[in-house]
């Protein structure tokens, strides 16, 4: 009897997966106790009949009286639940909510056409304009070239030209004093300064015969003779 | 001489050939029993195959590469009946791979999810006392403590100890524990040990007589019968009442443990459709999407 | 009995040789339990159980990972760069293969001559679909293509080309569609959506991002022209190098024409309606605003 009626339970409860729970155990006076391991929890489920909270009674508690629930009742019991199937959808202050929530934040398919046409346009004029930046820089790009070129071949022609320059005065130096001599030493200083008081000179003088020259060419006869 | 040695060689050749074909190698330690701890040799039934008794239970929707595995079917009217007919098995049930290891893995199992240790002793914050410090840490000349009760000490707490009821609680994936229901029956139906029977009708309720049945149908010590467990007749519920070594258990509670402990297992007809059919709804079930509560209309 | 016309194998005829299984003889597999090693125990105690001299090597306390003794680590070192921005909010979509699908219809968990949804496929355990875990539906990709050859009408939410011709070489017909995720829960699962007793919500129109994608006929988008659908189902005929077959039989041909609405979540019920599965019943709103909201 037992026995039955705790595999009936078993069979109910828990099916096939709880089977080996149960140890018989063969005891005198030709009963079988079936002795399960543990306690099972009773069944939460009220099957039998339709638990229809009461909406009146202060015991019910808050949330069984919402819609949301009766709505669930509704689906379980159908129409035994007594709940008014117009309850089923949203009120009119319910749907004014719900299509301002749509406008705000579902827009119609048209306006995000526009939006994404919108955007491409935008993505596509930023990338023209940069293009068009990159064209004419590219045509900018061999006048540029050339003068970089040419820059650099004058540095490098200067530096020959100094480097020549100190060469000929340290030759020179070595000249005048008879052995190689320090360019930072201040006798080399000395000398520098004379060799370019003589450089000034000539210079000033060259440039007078220069137009003495050009004065006894052209018309400057006279001036010559008074001179 | 050289005869003598040649002999030796042959001898020893022939002593390790006959040890390997023997197979005692190749068994695993476990299944290893010496020669003096195996009882009487146990006279194996000959198998259904090419008798020309009706076959009485046929199994319907096995795949078409399987055979149904077959068995007597016997009646429990008289202890000296002849087998009534054949009974066809579900070869997905009774015919699996035997692994020994989920057999192993289910039985710890079995013993294990329901343990509960309550096994405790006190740590030293537990044992009454010892919240003074006996002597002073210097000066004295003895060695520094700080509580009567350090497991130093004898009458102390325990260090380590084991802590309060434990659970070892767990559960095997359920297609393992049937897996290995699956493979004890397997097992039983391979070494002869399942035997079939109609009902659990018997004549009288008197044990003795299921004794006698028992031994001569060389049902081994012990027997676990097993029917569907709506109701137990009057007379087997007599019968194996006072007897330690007969057991029944409906079907529901049909487990490894219990399979493995008995020597042989007697199925109804009725639980062997019961138990095929609940075994072979794990090998086509699907998973549940969402709750049980809520209707199924996909389940197999 | 042959062994061989069962699923038992040589174990059966094995075990049909040894001595009895009992709770004796039970172990698990050799070498399938390792012993947990216990260092330092008797003979061996007192000493640095294999753990060297000292230190943070013999005490355990590694430095956390990266940490190069105090100076700035490399994984600081380094500016960031978000190359896994937004990864937990990007969508999901995962795959689905024809192979698969192949083998769902094979072993009748999907039935082929009903229109295929997310519904059909999540019923037959297909795929799973987590919609709180970012999955927007699944992806059709072509593995398996040369071996499927079921004819479909099927709907996912994205499909590589080669799948696309993969199915419609069979004669079948495809279309990529859009669920916002709330739409997509009660896809996948209905008979917990219709235990709320609410009514089936209209389906949402995809955001910008993913817009062009469903109104491009090249995906089969469920927002595209469909006199644009057919010039691309041909044109891919063309390029894959097959002829579109010609679908004559009726039945066919109306399970094959059956399309959802843009804002129909399942096919036959319409947003708006309650689906009574106690009673049976399928019940429709009357109210003038409800359905002008609904139908919208």
């Amino acid at each position: 009897m037992a026995a039955s009626l705790l595999s009936r339970r078993g069979i109910t409860l828990l099916g096939i997966s709880s089977i080996k729970s149960f140890i018989p155990v063969v005891s005198g006076n030709n009963v079988i106790q079936l002795v399960a391991g543990y306690n099972p929890k009773p069944l939460r489920l009220n099957l039998k009949e339709a638990y229809i909270p009461d909406r009146n009674s202060e015991k019910t508690p808050e949330w069984q009286k919402t819609d949301k629930y009766e709505r669930k009742l509704f689906a379980r019991y159908g129409s035994a639940s007594g709940v008014d199937p117009g309850k089923l959808w949203p009120t009119a202050a319910q749907l004014d909510e719900l299509i301002q929530e749509e406008k705000q934040w579902h827009p119609p398919l048209e306006e995000m056409l526009k939006n994404i046409a919108a955007k491409e346009k935008e993505k596509a004029d930023k990338r023209l304009a940069r293009e068009k930046l990159i064209a004419e820089n590219m045509a900018k790009m061999p006048k540029m070239i050339a003068d970089w070129r040419k820059e650099k071949q004058e540095a490098k022609r200067k530096l020959k030209e100094d480097k020549a320059k100190k060469e000929r005065l340290l030759a020179e130096a070595r000249e005048r004093f008879g052995y190689a001599i320090d360019p930072r030493s201040s006798k080399f200083q000395e000398m520098l300064a004379e060799i370019e008081k003589e450089e000034k000179k000539k210079r000033k003088l060259l440039k007078r015969r220069k137009r003495e020259e050009e004065q006894g060419i052209t018309p400057s006869a006279p001036a010559a003779e008074a001179s | 001489m050289f005869r003598v040695t040649f002999t030796l060689c042959v001898r020893g050749i022939s002593t390790r050939l006959i040890s390997s074909v023997s197979g005692e190698s190749t068994l695993p330690s476990n299944l290893r029993l010496p020669a003096n701890l195996i009882g009487a040799p146990r006279q194996k039934a000959i198998l259904p195959s090419g008798s020309d008794l009706p076959v009485l239970r046929r199994c319907d929707d096995i795949p078409s590469h399987l055979a149904p595995v077959q068995t007597w079917l016997h009646s429990l009217g008289s202890y000296d009946s002849e087998p009534l007919g054949v009974v066809d098995l579900h070869p997905d049930v009774f015919s699996v791979p035997v692994r020994l290891d989920i057999l192993h893995a289910v039985e710890v199992w079995q013993r294990n999810f329901k343990r509960i240790s309550y096994a405790s002793v006190k740590s030293r914050a537990e044992v009454r006392g010892g919240g003074r410090k006996p002597w002073k840490q210097k000066g004295s000349g003895r060695a520094r403590h700080g509580s009567i009760r350090s497991p130093l000490w004898r009458g102390g707490g325990v260090a380590h100890g084991p802590r309060g009821p434990n659970s070892y609680y767990y559960m095997l994936p359920m297609k393992v524990r049937v897996q290995g229901l699956k493979i004890a029956l397997t097992a039983k139906l391979a070494q002869d040990y399942l035997h079939v029977i109609d009902t659990l009708e018997i004549p009288t309720p008197d044990p003795h007589y299921l004794e006698e049945l028992v031994k001569h149908r060389q049902w081994g010590d012990s027997v676990l019968i097993v029917d569907v467990g709506e109701d137990f007749s009057h007379n087997i519920l007599q019968a194996t009442a006072n007897l330690k070594t007969v057991n029944i258990i409906p079907a529901i509670g049909l487990n490894v443990h219990s399979m493995l402990k008995h020597e042989s297992l007697v199925l109804t007809l009725e639980a062997v459709k019961f138990l095929e059919k609940k075994l072979l709804w794990h090998d086509s079930r699907f998973t549940p999407l969402y709750p049980f509560k809520l209707p199924y209309s996909d389940m197999p | 009995m042959s062994a061989s016309r069962t699923t038992g194998g040589k174990s059966i005829d094995i075990v049909r040789n040894l001595p009895r299984i009992t709770l004796a003889n039970l172990r698990p597999n050799p070498g399938a339990r390792i012993n947990e090693k216990r260092r330092g125990r008797g003979q061996h105690g007192g000493n640095k159980s294999g753990r060297g001299h000292k230190g943070e090597r013999q005490r355990g306390n590694r430095p956390r990972l990266g940490f190069e003794g105090g100076q700035t680590p490399f994984y600081l070192l380094i500016p960031k760069y978000g190359y896994n921005e937004g990864h937990s909010r990007r969508k999901q979509y995962p795959p689905l293969t024809l192979r698969r699908l192949q083998y769902l219809i094979d072993l009748g968990r999907v039935d082929p001559s009903q229109p295929i949804d997310l519904t059909q496929l999540v019923n037959g355990r297909g795929v799973t679909i987590q919609p709180l875990k970012r999955d927007y539906g699944v992806h059709l990709v072509e593995e398996g293509a040369e071996i499927f050859s079921a004819k479909v009408n099927l709907e996912v939410q994205c499909a590589s080309e080669a799948a696309i011709a993969a199915v419609e070489r069979n004669g079948g017909v495809i279309s990529t569609s859009y669920y916002d995720p709330r739409s997509l829960e009660i896809l996948v699962k209905p008979v917990p959506f219709f235990m709320t007793g609410q009514p089936i919500p209209k389906r949402m129109l995809p955001g910008e991002d993913l817009l062009p994608y469903y109104i491009d006929a090249n995906n089969r988008g469920y927002l595209a022209d469909p006199e644009q659908i057919q010039a691309a189902r041909l044109a891919l005929a063309k390029k894959y190098g097959y002829t579109l077959p010609d679908v004559s039989p009726e039945t066919v041909c109306k399970m094959l024409a059956e399309r959802k609405d843009p804002r129909q979540i399942f096919f036959g019920l319409s947003p708006g309606w309650v689906v009574n599965l106690t009673e049976k019943k399928i019940l429709k709103p009357t109210d003038k605003d409800v359905l002008m909201y609904y139908s919208s």
